[in-house]
């Protein structure tokens, strides 16, 4: 247990170092949404009403962009080898691992996605599964992201495939995500998608680490 | 065959287009595994000698 | 329950055998019912009274889109069977079906946009089933793209085991999802096609095209397995034996 508190405290204190690892993905999220500004006419009234595909969209682009380096700096300098060898569970180090990325790009996105849907022109009636939706969805994207992050690494091409393999992967994510909004906008129950979403995180939180571990086992063997 | 076959009741594009990418698919299915297999083979009789 | 006959079957020599015996009984038998269904769905079957011609799609768009679910439940099966007792011959199985699978996918979704588009007035609607076909073609491709990104081919195939099951959890899950998203919106203008009730004359074509295309499969996955056995026992006696066999008849298999 000691183990995998010290392994969380490092993994805060190596991002407390490398401000520029933890900066990017919120700064990403923030250009990714103002281009679609700019992409449609001024004050054009439609943005709204795709504000939660872009909010979407943009955080998923943003998660991508950090989980390649979730293994690979930690394969550089042979941690991984550590953690594989270490009595420690592997299965809680991916768990602990996985969470400390939702920590750090993916909390940043939940709590920048109020301001940036004002910004969109988003009723703000609507904010709440908005946010309630992403704060579900980003730890199943980081959790997703980190088993396929284990089953990369090491490869030379892994940050090409990283996207390729992902994105089939998060589809439900999405749908249930932007359908909460869409659903309370024509005034029905956001709770069902929510439910849905959570059962989706519950999903990925128990079972993937355990995966993630095996492929990375699999790797290193 | 008449010109009404070929036409297909005016969805010949469609119909044939769908048979012709069919059978593309089809055809690659056998030929990439032959091909593949012929170059196997061939490296392993190479490095035999 | 007597198994030595499985473990025969599972050795890569024997398998191999077995392969080059059956495999062009699948070819032949597949290709002699194509011809005959793709004779008996363009010639023979009448014209549909609602869909005229167009309907003739279905004799390569319901076969292509069955063998890409079957397959994809077959790659996952070879997966979990690959993790569990690292069997070698899954292990080939698995990379042989990744292609041929994503080849019936594509197929599956480019007749269907050829299909929807004179029927529903549109390529695509974001439906569920044809949004689960989109998912199944990506997985495909990832897993083509994760087998070839591996040096050592059992790491790779283990890795692409991994993902086919993850994926195979995800397809039920998108479409559900993408069943519950449209019922959001009521009202749709999408043209939903029951079972239609089907005149023999139409029903037989597909039939034989169905089980044509499932040999059709066979007869891939069979060769390809060979040619992922002959790479991982290259340097064992008996691929040097089949090698110097099978050389001379290259060209007639």
């Amino acid at each position: 247990m000691s183990a995998l508190v010290a392994l969380f405290a490092r993994e805060l204190k190596l991002a407390a170092r490398a401000r520029t690892e933890w900066l990017m993905p919120p700064l990403f999220f923030v250009i990714v949404v103002t281009l679609f500004g700019f992409g449609v006419r001024p004050n054009d009234p439609q943005l709204a009403a795709f504000a939660p595909a872009i909010l979407w969209v943009g955080a998923l682009l943003a998660a991508l962009l950090s989980l390649e380096r979730l293994y690979r700096s930690d394969q550089e300098d042979g941690t991984l080898e550590q953690l594989l060898v270490s009595p420690t569970s592997l299965t809680f180090a991916v768990f602990i691992k996985s969470l400390a990325h939702w920590l750090l790009s993916g909390l940043p996105l939940v709590l920048l996605a109020a301001p940036l849907a004002a910004m969109l022109g988003f009723p703000s009636a609507l904010l709440t599964p908005l946010v309630v939706g992403l704060a579900l969805g980003t730890p199943c994207l980081s959790f997703i992201g980190g088993f396929v992050a284990a089953l990369t690494v090491g490869l030379p091409r892994g940050g090409a495939l990283l996207p390729v393999l992902v994105l089939p992967l998060i589809v439900p994510v999405v749908i249930f995500g932007a359908g909460a909004v869409r659903a309370s906008g024509q005034g029905l129950d956001a709770s069902a998608p929510l439910y849905f979403l959570a059962a989706i995180l519950m999903f990925t939180l128990t079972v993937l680490p355990w995966l993630a571990a095996a492929a990375l086992r699999n790797a290193f063997e | 065959m008449s010109a009404e076959f070929w036409e297909m009741g005016g969805y010949a594009v469609y119909v044939w287009g769908s048979f012709a990418a069919a059978l593309i698919i089809y055809v690659w299915n056998v030929v990439a595994p032959r091909r593949r297999r012929r170059a196997i083979l061939g490296s392993l009789l190479e490095t035999d000698e | 329950m007597n198994w030595t006959w499985f473990h025969r079957l599972a050795s890569p020599p024997s398998f191999f055998r077995f392969a080059e015996r059956f495999a062009p009984w699948f070819g032949g038998l597949g290709l002699l019912l194509l011809l005959v269904a793709w004779y008996g769905g363009l010639v023979l079957a009448p014209a549909d009274y609602q869909q005229k011609d167009a309907f003739r799609i279905i004799y390569v768009h319901v076969p292509a889109a069955a063998v890409s679910l079957s397959l994809y439940i077959a790659m996952a099966v070879c997966g979990a069977i690959t993790l569990i007792w690292r069997m070698k011959l899954a292990e080939c199985v698995l990379v042989a079906i990744a292609p041929v699978g994503a080849s019936f996918t594509a197929l599956a979704l480019l007749t269907g946009m050829l299909w929807g588009k004179p029927m529903w007035g549109a390529y695509w609607v974001w439906d569920a089933r044809l949004t689960a076909e989109l998912v199944l073609l990506f997985l495909y491709l990832g897993v083509v793209g994760l087998n070839g990104a591996f040096d050592d081919p059992r790491t790779a195939a283990r890795a692409c085991g991994l993902l086919a099951i993850v994926g195979a959890v995800n397809v039920p899950i998108v479409h559900y999802s993408v069943v519950w998203w449209n019922s959001l919106h009521q009202g749709s203008t999408i043209l939903k096609f029951g079972k239609p009730n089907i005149s023999a004359s139409m029903a037989w074509p597909l039939y034989a095209g169905l089980l044509g295309t499932y040999l059709w499969c066979g007869y891939a996955v069979l060769r390809r397995a060979q040619n992922e056995l002959l790479l991982r026992e290259r340097g064992t006696r008996w691929v040097r034996e089949m090698g110097t066999e099978l050389a001379g008849t290259a060209d007639v298999c």
